[in-house]
């Protein structure tokens, strides 16, 4: 299993956030977290990222990752995107990309100075050219963020978050904002970067993209799991229909 | 006039130096830093103390910038770091307000508060080009300001660690998740600001007499540069920093009378007309 979720408990003071949690994302796959707002979702992403304190136990490829500070998990090949975009708008796109590579690069300032700049190393250029392939922002790479659509600015931060070659991405509301031909877009780069081998996990309220996409759908609702299986077994799940997409 | 440029330039190069350090630790830790000026008064008395040993110039500089970088280092480690978990960035202010009190005791307690005449950096008659008179000091002055400006951007827009701490500056919260290692560039970022008061001091002491409370009016011409280049921005501070020494200087000339409050009429102006200064667009487009 790429990460497995061990009875996951996050509480703010009395209100318990996640309740037991219990799930598992297999190698390879999407797997969608999906839920009304306030479910609890973002919060696991939170746990998984040590940025709240939780009981239980959360693996990433079978290790522990208690303890394990944040910045130590882009070195483990655990990334992420935002809710909100955060892009460095001072810097262009190739930058912005390039930045995902932070733990992957050994430097030293003096050899920085004495020699070429770190992100224009030749092994950097072509990890940022691939990964701009694959998302379709090869020709804007020279861009500056600020200027681009919102749609694309997603890509940015996608590119960021795979550029490292990771194992597994998170992806938190990829969709928010983007227009009908941008997730159309969107799900075809997010199904081609699961053929290349990642594993996604996936926030996302836009019903259309999760069930097009995902192998597999953990509903969740005021923190308790709900639901788990297939997007047809979601699609049909009683509870489900009743606790998310209402009942007629 | 172009005297009037070259002087104001010189000048200007000693408040680009405090507002780069200035800037480049408010844009990262979110901490104005009130002892950015007594950082280098603390350091020009340690340069004042090697120079009264016949150490030679280049190398009390040189060591100057090295004590300085380490006690920004155990500063960020020793203290900053430990009230930023404890206090807000209100706090953090208050925080270097109390260092700026606490160096002007330690100079005045090891050096005395009388005021003392510091060497200059060279000696000899002005000298005179294409009509302009460039007084050697100032030139002097000029060049280091440029050599580490110049170095200082090498380190901020080619290096893995310069270009970590402009992400940090940009969205702390982003950089940590990228695998960003906070706390080192935290202690970069306060070793440089401490080396660049360093610098400051020592090229300020000469023209002026050295003494606990020399560096707070270039302390505070360093605020105002900042905020006329743009807060969040290491270009601005040193653009402003030289704007300003040159509009004081040509104040100083035609209008005499207002040459001492022209600087805080030009912060009021600045922040009333171009609140983001020169340089802080960018940072009005983050959402």
């Amino acid at each position: 299993m790429m990460l497995e979720l061990q009875n996951l408990t996050v509480r703010f003071g009395n209100l318990v956030a996640v309740n037991k949690l219990n799930t598992s994302v297999s190698e390879g796959t999407i797997h969608s977290l999906i839920g009304p707002n306030g479910a609890g979702k973002t919060t696991v992403f939170n746990a998984i990222y040590n940025l709240v304190p939780y009981t239980g136990d959360i693996l990433f490829s079978g290790k522990s990752l208690r303890g394990v500070p944040t910045y130590r998990l882009s070195e483990m090949r655990m990334t992420r995107t935002f809710q909100n975009l955060s892009l460095f708008y001072s810097m262009t796109v190739e930058y912005n990309i390039a930045l995902g590579l932070h733990t992957a690069i050994k430097s030293s300032i003096l050899s920085d100075i004495a020699g070429v700049n770190v992100y224009s190393r030749k092994e950097v250029k072509q990890r940022v050219a691939r990964v701009a392939e694959l998302v379709g922002l090869s020709q804007l790479l020279n861009a500056y963020p600020a200027f681009l659509p919102y749609g694309t600015q997603k890509l940015v931060e996608l590119a960021r978050a795979l550029v490292n070659d990771s194992k597994l991405v998170l992806l938190d509301e990829p969709a928010a904002g983007l227009n009908a031909g941008e997730k159309e877009q969107f799900k075809e780069i997010l199904l081609k970067v699961k053929q290349g081998g990642v594993t996604i996990l996936l926030v996302e309220h836009d019903m259309g993209v999760v069930m097009d996409i995902s192998d597999k759908i953990t509903v969740m609702n005021f923190g308790n799991r709900i639901a788990e299986g297939t997007p047809q077994e979601i699609s049909e799940n009683p509870d489900v229909i009743e606790a998310y997409l209402g009942v007629n | 006039m172009w005297t009037l440029i070259f002087r104001g330039l010189a000048t200007g190069s000693i408040y680009s130096l405090t507002a780069m350090g200035i800037v480049l630790v408010l844009s990262t830790t979110n901490v104005m830093n009130f002892a950015q000026g007594d950082m280098g008064m603390f350091l020009a008395f340690i340069a004042f103390a090697l120079l009264m040993r016949h150490v030679s110039y280049p190398i009390a500089i040189i060591a100057v910038v090295l004590i300085g970088l380490l006690l920004g280092a155990l500063l960020e480690r020793g203290l900053m770091s430990k009230v930023r978990k404890t206090t807000s960035h209100l706090g953090m202010l208050i925080v270097t307000l109390a260092l700026t009190m606490i160096l002007e005791g330690l100079a005045g307690y090891f050096f005395g508060t009388t005021p003392l005449l510091f060497p200059p950096l060279v000696q000899g008659a002005p000298l005179q080009f294409l009509g302009i008179i460039l007084d050697r000091q100032d030139l002097v002055s000029l060049a280091i300001a440029g050599v580490v400006v110049l170095i200082l951007f090498i380190v901020l827009y080619r290096t893995k660690i310069g270009i970590a701490s402009r992400s940090l500056a940009e969205d702390e919260y982003a950089a940590r998740l990228l695998g960003i290692p906070i706390k080192n560039i935290y202690i970069f970022i306060w070793a440089a600001s401490f080396g660049l008061a360093g610098l400051a001091g020592i090229m300020v002491a000469p023209k002026l007499s050295l003494e606990p409370s020399f560096m707070i009016v270039i302390q505070l011409k360093a605020f105002i540069a900042a905020v006329l280049g743009g807060m969040n921005s290491v270009v601005g501070a040193v653009v402003g920093g030289l704007l300003l020494g040159v509009l004081e200087n040509f104040v100083a000339y035609y209008i005499p009378q207002i040459k001492d409050s022209f600087s805080l009429i030009l912060v009021v102006a600045v922040l009333l007309v171009l609140p983001e200064g020169i340089f802080g667009k960018r940072a009005a487009r983050r959402a």
